[in-house]
């Protein structure tokens, strides 16, 4: 059992004496009004109800009273310091760990993780507004405000529901969202000195890359990027082509050559739009393949078949291949033993 | 001995599943049959990102050995037969009143 | 007989942190400050890692099962460099490898800037040695499962309270709350986010979590009141069918009158007393004198945020893309912004710019946002007794302490939303898997899963 301080005199005075100057004058007016909630209230408390009943019949100690001091601690704690984190008043973060380089650090031990500036609400229709409606390809907006492709993509799939939300008049969560971006760093796009957002061009450090290699070169050869790629191992792509822009280096290079800045950017621009149109096409020719392969014949119930041609030899030598279709016999289908996954593993 | 084509279930409970086989006649549903030509899933779904509510339902079938089983003289069953008769390579059953009605005999 | 201990997910003595907004919480994390690591060098090295693990399972998916998570473990921690293009362009990679294989000498971390002025630190310079904090990613794969990425999305309080969410079907997968052949629902918090996959709470859910609850003094005098008075309605009802009807009718309809009447009541009361409430937090702001809004100050101030909606009016004829949020102080900033952007460009907003400017002296601009807020908050967020919540809503105690959103989640707060963009991944000097542990108990906590010596 924790200890406790018993609601008497004495140990008000214990508790005054214990501290000192200005604040031991508020913790001891403030204390009598814990004892009177405590007296008045406390049936339905935690602590003395469970005190009461791991008390023997027989005990002729009086069950205490009052609350324990780690709780006493804690609310003075909560009272002096715990304070500036109940309302949030201020704009801005109000985390714990305070401010580090610039960033929030929400785990005062944890000194690595930081909490990054998400967009904000003006940065997010700005991004919606190049993509959607100036039609800039998704790379070059990314290249543009350094925010990475794949939030890109996600601020303008989020932005459309928003707006049909907006077209059906259906509510939106407004004051969570004014309170929750009040506590959050924000990165303000747009403006004329405009911070990155993130880093665009991460590369995943490969596991074969983790260890090192002895590798002897003559000394006059040029090892380059791609010769160490190679050394890793056959499949292991140049950190050059591994960019999600990989046409920065394209335009950095322009630069370095003294290409104005313009003409530069128009190239970056072209470049990414062409690869993004060679993407689409890539894709759109996918989609028609595998709609080419069906056939589809509608009922006068109105329900769909869909018949998707396929090549019954495709059965292995065995008749047990893993890509013929159907059920396979013979082979045992696990999906109900112990360690299977049960739960979906992707939702499309 | 007969040779049909016709559906084996397999799947879970409430979720069935079907082969389109190629067996005699006279083998058991599920036994090993003489060729797989392809599966019928019979729960009708939706598109991905489909709002109008269409259903349908996904057949994989090998339309040239069933061309084949056909014309080596496989009797389809009933279902087999509705849904081969969809891709047109078997003429669709019309309808008959009454004749499915066992006669009484004379 | 042993007496059964309640368990306490908020012990003051254990101290153990938890995946919770409470203020207990708080506390604790805030007293780990100095923390158990004083007390592992006089350990064994298996109780320094029994110790570690049981520090980091108390946070990291509490409410999930041991044999669960050891399922879940990897041991291959996801890390990503940042390669700067400027560099790339710059250097083939030979430079790195001259010489004896290490470069002909350390690659500079500063480089002097295009104008000769000052030193500019180069982005992300191969050769800065910055270490990668690898043991912050050891419960990384946690970060996958639904409800988790739900509470990181700051759309619930706790990560119970986020599976609770997902449980009782209040969550969507992109846009999908059947699946499985469109049978069952979409019900399984542990479901592992794909990269791509959209999540969606409902919106009341997320006010009814994140919000501060109703007040429940004012609720109890309320039903106080309402029920004597619906007792009194309810029998004076009563005496006059009396007179009317029969006994045995007389019983059922009076307990059902009585309850509507119970509900009528309470529901107008409660809105009184809110009401009664709200007009006391007015007169506190008024009154405060960290506000020092003067009688004719405020009245010049009212006068500028109708010239605002004025402006903003005008402006919207102009442009039919200026959006309307009923938000002044929103109206005003994405006015601000947009203007601002584009000043240039546009002659015509640019006018608007100045327009506004006039308007708006600096001097004011401050206090002007305080009334626009106070007014805001009272304007057009009505009381609402139905609604499970504090209305008008307000953000929960010590919630801000929580507040953060992960860089692997893009969330829309406006319609309760997030993407799971990527796993997360640890980068020089950084690791995004939010743990309070510090690398030592999260190096311990690894090396226990590993299983190994």
């Amino acid at each position: 059992m924790p200890p406790r301080i018993p609601n008497t005199p004495s140990s008000l005075l214990f508790q005054s004496s214990a501290c000192s100057g200005s604040s031991s004058r508020c913790t001891a007016s403030r204390l009598p009004t814990w004892a009177s909630s405590c007296s008045s209230s406390s049936p339905q408390s935690a602590l003395p109800t469970t005190h009461q009943q791991q008390c023997s019949s027989f005990s002729t100690t009086a069950p205490a009273q009052g609350q324990s001091a780690r709780r006493q601690k804690m609310f003075a704690w909560l009272e002096k310091y715990g304070a500036r984190f109940k309302r949030h008043t201020r704009e801005g973060p109000n985390v714990l760990g305070g401010i580090q380089d610039g960033l929030p650090i929400p785990f005062p031990n944890n000194p690595y993780f930081k909490s990054q500036p998400v967009l904000s609400e003006g940065s997010r229709e700005i991004i919606y507004k190049d993509v959607m409606e100036k039609g800039l390809p998704i790379k070059a907006v990314s290249a543009k405000y350094n925010v990475d492709t794949r939030r890109v993509a996600a601020v303008i799939r989020l932005k459309e529901i928003e707006k049909r939300w907006i077209r059906e008049y259906k509510p939106l969560a407004r004051p969570y969202a004014r309170a929750v971006m009040k506590m959050l760093p924000q990165t303000v796009l747009g403006g004329p000195n405009q911070q990155p957002h993130e880093s665009i061009n991460d590369v995943y450090v490969h596991s074969y890359t983790t260890q090192q290699l002895f590798v002897p070169v003559s000394e006059s050869r040029e090892f380059t990027r791609e010769d160490a790629a190679k050394a890793f191992g056959d499949h292991i792509l140049p950190v050059d082509k591994k960019l999600r822009v990989p046409e920065l280096i394209e335009f950095q290079k322009d630069l370095l050559n003294k290409v104005p800045v313009q003409e530069a950017s128009k190239k970056l621009l072209e470049a990414t739009a062409a690869s993004e149109a060679k993407l689409a096409k890539r894709e759109a020719e996918r989609r028609k393949a595998v709609e080419d392969a069906i056939t589809r014949v509608v009922t006068k119930r109105g329900v769909e078949f869909r018949f998707q041609e396929y090549n019954s030899e495709n059965v292995g030598h065995d008749g047990r291949d893993r890509n013929a279709v159907g059920w396979r016999y013979g082979v045992p289908f696990a999906d109900r033993k112990r360690s299977q996954i049960k739960i979906p593993t992707k939702v499309e | 001995m007969v040779l049909k084509l016709r559906l084996a279930r397999f799947g879970r409970t409430n979720a069935p599943f079907y082969n389109i086989v190629v067996a005699h006649a006279r083998t058991a549903r599920n036994s090993k049959p003489l060729e797989v030509i392809g599966t019928y899933d019979p729960i009708p779904k939706k598109d991905t990102y489909d709002t109008t509510g269409a259903m349908h339902k996904d057949i994989k079938l090998d339309t040239t050995r069933a061309k084949y089983w056909i014309g080596v003289g496989a009797q389809p069953t009933e279902t087999v037969w509705r849904l081969l008769s969809y891709v047109n390579i078997l003429p669709a059953k019309a309808k008959s009143k009454g004749s499915a009605a066992p006669k009484p005999k004379a | 007989m042993k007496i059964r201990r309640l368990f306490k997910y908020h012990s003051l003595k254990k101290q153990p942190i938890r995946p919770t907004w409470n203020k207990y919480n708080l506390y604790n994390l805030a007293s780990a400050r100095r923390g158990h690591t004083n007390r592992l060098p006089f350990m064994t090295f298996f109780q320094q890692k029994w110790l570690a693990k049981s520090m980091t399972r108390a946070y990291h998916g509490e409410h999930i099962k041991e044999r669960k998570w050891q399922r879940m473990f990897s041991r291959r921690l996801q890390a990503v460099v940042n390669m700067d293009p400027k560099y790339m362009a710059k250097y083939n990679g030979s430079e790195q490898a001259a010489g004896r294989g290490s470069g002909l000498k350390e690659p500079p971390a500063y480089e002097m800037s295009e104008s000769g002025q000052g030193a500019k630190r180069v982005i992300a310079n191969p050769g800065r040695k910055v270490a990668t904090p690898y043991e912050q990613m050891t419960f990384a794969p946690l970060e996958r499962r639904l409800d988790i990425a739900i509470f990181r999305a700051l759309f619930a309080s706790s990560a119970r309270q986020a599976r609770q969410m997902v449980v009782h079907g209040a969550v969507t997968v992109n846009g999908k709350k059947a699946c499985h052949h469109g049978k069952s629902l979409m019900k399984h918090p542990g479901y592992l986010l794909n990269p791509g996959d959209l999540f969606q709470v409902d919106v009341e859910r997320v006010l009814y979590a994140t919000g501060a609850p109703k007040d429940k003094k004012l609720i109890a005098a309320a039903m106080k009141a309402a029920k004597k008075e619906a007792e009194e309605k309810a029998q004076e009802a009563g005496e006059e069918e009396d007179a009317e009807e029969g006994e045995d009718a007389q019983k059922s309809t009076t307990s059902s009158m009585k309850e509507k009447k119970f509900q009528e009541a309470w529901t107008s009361k409660y809105e009184l007393m809110e009401l009664q409430r709200l007009l006391k937090h007015a007169k506190r702001i008024a009154d405060s004198p960290s506000h020092q809004l003067t009688a004719n100050r405020k009245k010049s101030l009212r006068a500028l945020k109708r010239d605002i909606k004025a402006a903003i009016e005008q402006a919207r004829r102009r442009d039919e893309s200026v959006p309307v949020t009923g938000n002044v102080v929103e109206d005003l900033t994405m006015l601000l912004d947009r203007l601002a952007l584009s000043s240039s460009e546009d002659p015509q907003k640019s006018q608007a710019v100045r327009e506004l400017k006039r308007q708006l002296p600096r001097s004011s601009r401050e206090m002007l946002k305080k009334v626009i807020e106070y007014n805001d908050e009272h304007d057009s967020t009505e009381v609402d007794p139905s609604k499970p919540y504090m209305t008008p809503w307000r953000p929960r105690n010590y919630m801000s302490a929580f507040a953060f959103i992960p860089r692997y989640l893009e969330v829309n707060q406006n319609i309760c939303a997030a993407v799971y963009l990527r796993h997360p991944v640890a980068r020089p000097g950084e690791s995004e898997v939010p743990s309070p542990f510090s690398p030592i108990i999260n190096q311990l906590a690894f090396n226990w899963y590993l299983r190994r010596g």
